[in-house]
């Protein structure tokens, strides 16, 4: 079926030519309605979801030529999604990543301004050395380097901002426009993570790979945590959030790298779950919490940068924010508590520190997350809420309120 | 067992069905229909029930039981305390008349009758607990019911001595009261825990055969006995009693006459043969007999210098109480030679209780009457009521002279018997000091109460305008008058008629007092001045209460709040550990400066570091 896809895409680059005359929001919400049919059709849930963030951002706002990058961006996601769940060959998923760079970087640069170049910039120029890495290292690790492998994780540091390789998300989310910004959250990271896992379920693991992936992102969420806490405008308090929450999906993943299948099976809500699996199902919902809430939260925003004070109030992006500080049943809540569920199901003192530390970290992220609440929510009058921050707001809460019986199906 | 517990909650009940209405005339005869049942249903139980101790389960995991426990001691105390409360509650329907809070009274009246008669009929130590406690919160509620503190409830004159205020709204004595007797409670808890866990009772019945008490020691009796001490005002904690008669007088006659402060030494009474077996008690007995002779001794000079009608009533229950405690210690340290003689001997103490209520009662409720009729509180400013209030001034009579121990009323009776006790065990332990220290006792005591009769019915600043009290005032407390005589001359058949040489010191001061504020009033001494202030100062205690303590404890929240709260607490969690997290949270917030050269060697660094990891780990 990725031949849907490749029509999609060629399509796309045709219409293309057109982009100087045509108003790119109706080519954007024509491609998001087409992947919303496509995951339908393929059974493709996550691609549902997606597509829509793309269809409510294309209806909210005039997008110019830029539409066409949405469209691009919101194809390269759902193909990825579609590569991991479908087993399709990585190479794909590597496609798609790419093609979700270019888009994003011009999404980032649509206001024009000095600030949207610099972030633009930095977003390409970091995020192009993490492809380049996960690349080469994916071609030496499918030959049988370990060293592959090495480099791949690299790679998806630089690409996901794990700390110290962070520096760059931090601008591009205060300077690069809050489309841009919504969509490097909810295309650009996710698409990233689908591409992670790809490699994570094609790859043979390496314990010291994973170890040394998980001190870095254990290292990455306090870092992220920490520097958050005095984050004074809406754009650094989610670049610091978004940080943070790269750092638990990549510690899922690390941690069975290192590790392996435990001795105990893991359980969620009274059912089996593989490791792996319970991994890869942390990464999704963390690339799920922080790309819908953050796609609602710049989504809204009117400005040309979001490295300020919002203008407008918003009420429900409360919803979104407090889903980010993880407020059960909202759907933040659920990839921290399955990374505990997780951790616990290693040796007693692995998994006592890794709770006390994820717990710790959680906790430390109230302040931030209390500060960005305000912001949106004490903003001046009038509420300027929109289709994208409805409706991040409402699926972000209809996935944590049902997720007991999406675990059920799932597994 | 129902009709007991018809008995205890009746007035319970009743208090609870006069909160449905808003009408003050419902409420009052509710609660005193309530009170007069249970009155009827104790004398029932009195008479016609067989002795024993009946129970059904409570908590089971302590020991609790809801336990009632009928003797010779809990059958005529219920009886006491349940008609005593019926004629206070009758006498406060018209006392009480036009009140602004009728519904807190009434409410909190029936709740401290039914907290009392659990006290006198609990048979399990945890049972009794609850009616302690119920009665130690029905005290604060009524003396304290006067909220809007007038100066005609306060006790005492706006003055200050060594800066500390000398006077007590009812808000303040609400809270001196509900202070001491919880001070005391702790310790009271503590020791019936500890009875629990050593013997695994804590059944009164049980307990007096309980061969493990022989392992608890002298210390958590010691624990057990600030409980009725604190209860039953004895030195030094007879400060909040003396500044409760803020309260209403009915309130009063009802704390002071038969129950809540009798409940301390009732259970020092009930406990004492249990006791007994506890190695040490010797110690224990000598504690509360010393105790009650110091506080019957101070609280008898406080109540020949007081200047308030009802303070002076309220120094003699102390005294009383006194008397009580230490008949009961003495009672205790003979039971430890003579076992056998134990029960007699602490019914003398018991028939003391009974002696001093009658008249307490009705002394409270006349005063009550006087004070009502006359509008003040001050003794002096206000006299010869004998010619406005004949039948009070009577009924006056007659209690104060069974109250100060005239033969043939039940004072004389009671208190001799009482004082047998010490006298006695004095004599056996060779403490010379305490028949002195009891004969001078006996010789101040008529003088007050000749004071308090001379200088209000006899002589004095006449009123223009002074009635005799309504019917339903008077009916109670000349009834109870009469009661005096009449329980004097059953004692004096049917138990003892006591003639020993107490009686001359007791004469002697009848005479003295006679004298001093009957025939020839007005007669001053400058010598005894100083003492007199001391005395009138109540011994300069309540700057002890209300001045130091006070101090020391806002010395002691300011050391906690500076020390823990500002300094631990808020420094720690407001200041060290925001103030560690916001330098940290700078310093990585700074690292982003913009700048894509440091940007990558981040990068740099990046890889160096986990290149490092990959070679360590």
């Amino acid at each position: 079926m990725i031949d849907l896809f490749a029509y999609l895409i060629l399509a796309l680059s045709a219409a293309a030519v057109v982009a100087g005359r045509l108003e790119g929001r109706y080519v954007a919400a024509a491609t998001s309605a087409m992947l919303l049919a496509i995951s339908a059709y393929l059974g493709l849930p996550i691609g549902v979801v997606i597509s829509v963030v793309a269809l409510s951002l294309s209806l909210d706002w005039r997008m110019g030529a830029f539409g066409f990058a949405l469209a691009f961006s919101v194809s390269a996601t759902v193909l990825a999604a579609y590569v991991y769940y479908a087993g399709a060959p990585p190479v794909y998923g590597l496609i798609a990543l790419a093609l979700a760079t270019a888009a994003v970087y011009g999404l980032l640069a649509m206001e024009r301004t000095r600030e949207n170049v610099e972030g633009a910039m930095k977003y390409l120029v970091f995020s192009g050395v993490g492809k380049v890495l996960i690349v080469l290292g994916y071609a030496l690790a499918a030959y049988g380097w370990v060293q592959g492998l090495y480099l791949a994780v690299l790679g998806f540091m630089f690409e996901l901002g794990i700390a110290p390789f962070h520096a760059w998300v931090v601008d591009a989310y205060a300077l690069g426009s809050p489309r841009g910004a919504a969509a490097l959250a909810a295309f650009s990271k996710v698409t990233a993570l689908f591409v992670l896992l790809t490699l994570f379920s094609s790859l043979p693991g390496d314990g010291a790979v994973g170890l040394a992936a998980l001190v870095v992102a254990l290292a990455s969420m306090l870092v992220a945590n920490v520097a958050g806490l005095t984050a004074k405008t809406l754009g650094r308090v989610m670049a610091w959030s978004s940080i943070a929450h790269m750092s638990y999906a990549l510690a899922a993943v690390a941690l069975v790298w290192w590790l392996g299948e435990p001795e105990k099976t893991p359980q969620l809500f009274g059912i089996y779950v593989s490791a792996a699996n319970l991994a890869a199902l942390v990464v999704v919902l963390e690339a799920l919490t922080s790309g819908l809430a953050k796609a609602g939260i710049f989504g809204y925003l009117t400005t040309a940068f979001s490295d300020l004070l919002p203008p407008r109030r918003s009420a429900l992006n409360v919803l979104n924010i407090l889903s980010l500080l993880g407020l059960p049943p909202l759907l933040g809540f659920w990839p921290k508590l399955f990374l505990v569920l997780l951790a616990l199901s290693y040796p007693a003192a692995i998994a006592a520190f890794l709770v006390l530390w994820i717990v710790v970290n959680s906790a430390m992220t109230t302040p931030y997350y209390l500060r960005a609440l305000r912001m949106v929510a004490e903003a001046p009058s009038p509420i300027a809420d929109n289709i994208t921050s409805s409706y991040t707001a409402f699926v972000s809460t209809a996935i944590g309120l049902v997720m007991p019986l999406v675990v059920y199906v799932l597994f | 067992m129902e009709v007991v517990l018809l008995t205890i909650f009746a007035p319970l009940i009743a208090s609870l069905i006069s909160l449905f209405s808003t009408a003050e005339k419902f409420k009052a005869w509710a609660v005193t229909l309530g009170t007069f049942f249970s009155a009827l249903l104790a004398t029932y139980v009195y008479t016609s029930i067989k002795p024993g101790v009946y129970s059904v389960s409570w908590i089971g995991s302590i020991g609790a039981e809801i336990a009632v426990r009928l003797d010779h001691f809990s059958l005529p105390m219920g009886a006491l305390v349940a008609w005593l409360i019926a004629a206070i509650s009758l006498y406060s329907v018209k006392y009480m008349e036009g009140d602004y809070r009728p519904g807190w009274y009434w409410f909190f009246f029936g709740f401290f009758a039914t907290s009392m008669l659990i006290i006198v009929y609990a048979d399990n130590l945890w049972f009794l607990l609850a009616g302690w406690e119920g009665v130690g919160l029905a005290s604060w509620a009524l003396i304290g019911h006067w909220y809007r503190d007038e100066y005609d409830k306060w006790v005492g004159k706006e003055e200050k001595v060594f800066g500390v205020p000398y006077w007590w709204t009812p808000s303040k004595a609400g809270l001196r009261a509900i202070l001491t007797v919880r001070f005391g409670d702790s310790f009271f808890l503590a020791a019936i825990a500890l009875f629990y866990a050593v013997t695994g009772t804590v059944s009164l019945t049980a307990l007096t055969h309980a061969g493990d008490l022989k392992t608890l020691g002298v210390v958590p009796l010691l624990f057990f006995a600030l409980g009725p001490f604190t209860k039953s005002a004895q030195f030094p904690f007879h400060e909040w009693l003396l500044t409760a008669m803020t309260g209403p007088t009915s309130v009063s006659a009802l704390i002071h006459a038969a129950t809540m402060v009798k409940a301390g030494v009732y259970v020092l009474i009930v406990t004492t043969p249990i006791f007994l077996l506890v190695p040490g008690a010797e110690l224990y007995f000598w504690v509360v007999a010393v105790v009650g002779v110091a506080t019957a001794l101070v609280a008898t000079i406080i109540a020949l210098t007081a200047m308030e009608f009802k303070l002076v009533l309220a120094g003699s229950t102390a005294a009383n109480l006194g008397i009580i405690a230490a008949a009961a210690g003495a009672a205790g340290l003979l039971g430890l030679h003579e076992h056998k003689l134990l029960q007699g001997l602490l019914f003398f103490a018991f028939l003391h209780i009974v002696g001093h209520a009658v008249s307490k009662a009705s002394l409270f409720m006349g005063f009550g009457a006087v004070i009502h009729e006359a509008g003040t509180r001050f003794i002096g400013e206000v006299g010869r009521l004998w010619r406005h209030m004949k039948i009070t001034a009577v009924a006056m009579a007659l209690s104060m002279l069974s109250l100060v121990g005239i033969p043939p009323f039940v004072g004389y009776i009671t208190k001799d018997l009482a004082l047998e006790n010490v006298l006695e065990a004095g004599h056996v332990y060779h403490v010379d000091w305490l028949a002195p220290a009891l004969y001078l006792l006996l010789f101040i005591t008529p003088i007050y109460g000749l004071r308090l009769i001379g200088l209000t019915f006899v002589h004095g600043k006449e009123p223009e305008e002074v009635h005799e009290a309504p019917l339903l005032m008077w009916l109670p407390y000349t009834a109870l008058a009469a009661a005096t005589l009449a329980l004097g001359a059953y004692f004096a058949v049917f138990v003892k008629f006591p003639l020993t040489e107490a009686l001359i010191a007791v004469l002697l001061g009848f005479l003295t007092g006679l004298v001093l504020y009957i025939w020839l009033p007005g007669v001053r001494s400058e010598a005894l001045r100083p003492l007199w202030e001391a005395a009138y100062r109540r011994f300069y205690l309540p700057i002890l209460y209300d001045g130091v303590l006070p101090l020391l404890y806002l010395w002691f929240s300011r050391f906690i709040y500076v020390v823990f709260d500002r300094g631990l607490f808020d420094g720690l969690y407001h200041s060290v550990i925001p103030g560690v997290f916001e330098t940290l949270s700078n310093w990585a917030r700074r690292l982003i400066t913009g700048n894509i050269s440091l940007y990558v060697q981040y990068g740099v660094v990046g890889i160096l570091i986990t290149l490092l990891l990959l070679v360590v780990l």
